[in-house]
């Protein structure tokens, strides 16, 4: 097998978040936002609204590229 | 059994270009990312860039040479399939690839030699120009290319004299209806491609736990390049719609799947059809109500038009063009899945330690090009029947050229091309498997070029005379 096949096992060392009311709710309003954006971009709210969320996105984006991540990989 | 030279011909070119397309789009995609890379080294020092950098060379240079050698032979089959286009259409498309090697391939060539082995010989700003220009000469390359194909789709600037085109306005030629929309979808496809690949890659190793620090780094990069991308190309994307929608009737309205004059109010949005083209209906259909209204017209009740506007012998195949359509449209829609949850990942600061996500990142990473032949399928099967729209019918573009010498090149063609991607594809999951070597944490060298000949010079000399010096 020329490509190796990634540590399955490992299903373990995962991150298992505990799931939360407040950690539901962010992902149904981040869920939400993503499906606007998508919409909005396809133009979908007019070409202006589409340029907007365009340069909003792209800013958004790179304020949380920003966000410095923890070198672990696996928690 | 009586070979059609028309289907063969079309089969031969569709097979190799598809075959090609491949290779310019990691190109172009990994030419950016290089030179991106190789930029933050020069700013930060940080040795793990130049590691990245080193790693992606490797590949880059494999598929350039493949992108090359696949792409000359599409000059070639101009002649051996359609030799009545290149005749009648050479005056208009002939000067856009000689342009592109004039332009591109002379940048390319002149930067690529610096690029790939240039780095232990040249100082490093010389080495990241020559990263720029390589990157820019696939850009030309592919801006060239785009015209050309954009003026099939959309001929402007032309008069037809004696049954072959002769051009008026060589502006026009070159920036006709199309290109400069079709351009940056084509550069922000390769772009995307380029992202999830390398994010894939990296993704791979962090599931495997080697390479980490390389992995992480490619991941972010990777991701974050993809997600401005993806924003920018659904952007572009709907702008090409209605551009072509407005050129191009009949290739949309086989790329929705609808067929009746006017779709109902509000148009469902066809996920599925099995189309039946002789009793222009659908057998089968899938769909989520309103969904095309909104997404097609930008209103809630908007109707979309259907195939049957467009007289019986000027249709597309509904069925290629609709599911090449549909598998770009989905692989984009997955795309922005992904990179909306790398930005709730990134958030929530768990961008490498997802391990789902990381492994739906390893599935992604042939994506973009996947998305990429799916919308190469759609622009050339929506185009039919002409290969120069409103001018030239593909059926009249076929090279007199019997059926069975046209099979036994595509035979031909086949078993090059297989012996290629096969080359390809175990060097490339070997350098892959290999992983990236320790790059030193700072230029190999410091100098211009002159320096860089000069030792190459004294390497010759001493070469030459042994013992002698030393």
């Amino acid at each position: 097998m020329l490509f190796g096949r990634p540590d399955l096992l490992g299903e373990a060392q995962m991150s298992a978040a505990s799931f939360s009311v407040r950690h539901a709710i962010g992902v149904v309003l981040a869920t939400l936002l993503g499906l606007v954006f998508f919409n909005a971009l396809l133009g979908v709210f007019g070409l202006p609204a589409a340029i907007t969320s365009l340069v909003l996105f792209i800013f958004l984006a790179f304020l949380i590229f920003l966000r410095p991540q923890p070198d672990r990989t696996q928690s | 059994m009586k070979l059609d030279p028309e289907v063969l011909a079309r089969v031969q070119f569709a097979f190799t270009v598809t075959f090609h397309i491949i290779f310019p789009t990691m190109s172009i995609g990994l030419a950016a990312f290089l030179m991106v890379i190789e930029g933050l080294w020069l700013k930060t020092k940080d040795p793990v860039y130049l590691e990245i950098y080193r790693f992606w060379m490797g590949i880059f240079a494999m598929g350039f040479g493949v992108g090359v050698v696949t792409g000359i032979v599409l000059s070639f089959e101009f002649g051996l399939g359609f030799a009545k286009f290149a005749q009648i259409a050479g005056p208009a498309i002939g000067p856009s690839i000689g342009l592109e090697v004039l332009t591109a391939f002379f940048l390319e060539a002149g930067f690529l030699g610096i690029m790939l082995f240039g780095l232990k010989r040249v100082g490093p700003k010389l080495h990241f120009f020559a990263t720029c220009m390589v990157a820019l000469g696939t850009q030309i390359s592919a801006s060239w290319i785009l015209s050309a194909n954009s003026w099939m789709q959309t001929p402007d600037g032309i008069a037809i004299e004696n049954g072959r085109v002769v051009v008026t306005n060589w502006v026009r030629v070159i920036h006709n209806p199309s290109w400069l929309v079709r351009l940056p979808h084509m550069l922000l496809a390769a772009f995307i491609t380029g992202s999830f690949f390398v994010a894939g890659v990296g993704a791979w190793y962090l599931l495997c736990g080697k390479h980490e620090i390389f992995g992480r780094r490619t991941v972010s990069l990777g991701l974050g390049f993809a997600t401005v991308a993806v924003a920018c190309q659904l952007f572009v994307g709907d702008l090409l719609y209605g551009r072509m929608l407005h050129y191009q009737p009949s290739k949309m309205q086989a790329a929705e799947g609808f067929w009746e004059e006017n779709s109902a109010s509000p148009a469902p949005y066809n996920w599925i059809v099995i189309p039946d083209q002789t009793n222009q209906r659908n057998r089968f259909t899938l769909a989520t109500p309103v969904l095309g209204s909104l997404w097609l017209t930008h209103s809630l009740r908007g109707q979309v038009a259907g195939l049957k506007n467009t007289p019986r012998d000027l249709q597309p195949t509904m069925g290629m063009v609709f599911y090449g359509f549909h598998t770009m449209f989905i692989v984009a829609i997955l795309m922005f899945f992904i990179v909306a949850v790398s930005l709730w990942l990134r958030v929530q600061k768990r961008l490498f330690s997802t391990r789902w996500f990381l492994r739906a990142l390893v599935i992604m990473t042939p994506a973009g090009f996947i998305a990429t032949i799916a919308g190469w399928y759609t622009a050339e099967t929506g185009r039919q029947p002409w290969v120069i729209w409103g001018i030239l019918r593909t059926a009249d573009a076929i090279s007199p050229v019997p059926g069975g010498a046209m099979l036994s090149t595509l035979i031909a063609f086949v078993v090059i091309y297989a012996l290629f991607i096969t080359a390809f594809l175990i060097f490339a999951f070997r350098m892959i498997r290999r992983g990236p070597e320790d790059a030193p944490n700072h230029a190999e060298a410091s100098g211009s070029l002159v320096n860089a000949l000069r030792t190459q010079v004294m390497d010759h000399a001493a070469a030459a005379h042994p013992g002698e010096g030393r």
